[in-house]
């Protein structure tokens, strides 16, 4: 990304590509927002209750690439699913890439990581009593 | 006795003439190639700058081919530059049904209108961290 654009076109579809695959995965709800945290964590949380429907199934992930600032913020039923240490791995694969420039490849990091905490076990079997 | 002294002159004798053989015959091959480059090149084969050219200008030229090979698509390239560190455009929001902006609430700078945000508690799942 040259400096001085945001997010290219190109981007935004890896992103949502990113999030639409981890949403089918495991069933809960991930946000992305990239852009300015004005107060930081206070901020994430207020953005979680307005993203609208059942924002208690949703993980939000805000990146503030100015400040170098992440919040993941879970809603209630989320939050039971991927718990704070599971959130913390996905945090510390997100900034790792994030310190190696890479935007894109620590959200996919980050929200895959995510996602395959909280995915369904797979039915190995049937019953067929 | 008189016949196994007799068998190790006559082994003796054979293997003699075998080896004396193949040494004359290894000995004499170049001789026998009639149009060997060393009779082109009665002083030798190369002068020094012409080794010092083999054997310095051919590796020195494989290496420069080699580092243009792996340098050459970067440049091709626009430079590499930290996504992250450069970010300096508008706010970006996917996966969210609020779009951009919520029941008079502004998602982008995380104020949500106050019938959605009123007597709700903010869950305090999740992490926070800085790089």
């Amino acid at each position: 990304m040259p400096a001085g654009d945001g997010i290219t076109d190109r981007q935004r579809v890896a992103i949502e590509e990113i999030v639409a695959a981890a949403e089918q995965l495991c069933g809960l709800k991930f946000t992305v927002f990239v852009g300015e945290l004005s107060d930081g964590r206070s901020s994430a949380e207020s953005m979680l209750v307005t993203t609208g429907g059942d924002w208690s199934r949703t993980v939000l992930t805000a990146i503030d690439p100015v400040s170098r600032e992440l919040e993941i913020v879970t809603g209630s039923h989320a939050a039971a699913i991927i718990d704070d240490r599971t959130c913390a791995l996905a945090a510390l694969a997100m900034t790792s890439s994030f310190q190696a420039g890479e935007l894109i490849g620590g959200i996919r990091n980050g929200v895959n990581l995510m996602a395959y905490h909280a995915r369904l076990p797979q039915r190995r079997h049937i019953d067929t009593v | 006795m008189t016949s196994v002294a007799s068998r190790r002159i006559v082994r003796r004798a054979v293997l003699g003439t075998c080896s004396v053989a193949t040494i004359a015959l290894l000995s004499a091959s170049p001789a026998m190639a009639a149009d060997s480059v060393y009779d082109q090149h009665p002083t030798g084969l190369m002068t020094p700058g012409q080794a010092v050219l083999v054997f310095g200008g051919i590796p020195l030229l494989v290496a420069a081919t080699i580092w243009l090979l792996v340098s050459a698509p970067s440049w091709t390239r626009k430079g590499r530059t930290s996504d992250a560190a450069a970010f300096a455009g508008d706010a970006l929001v996917v996966g969210s049904d609020a779009d951009m902006t919520v029941g008079g609430g502004d998602f982008a700078s995380g104020k949500p209108a106050m019938d959605i945000a009123s007597g709700i508690d903010v869950p305090p799942g999740g992490t926070s961290a800085r790089w």
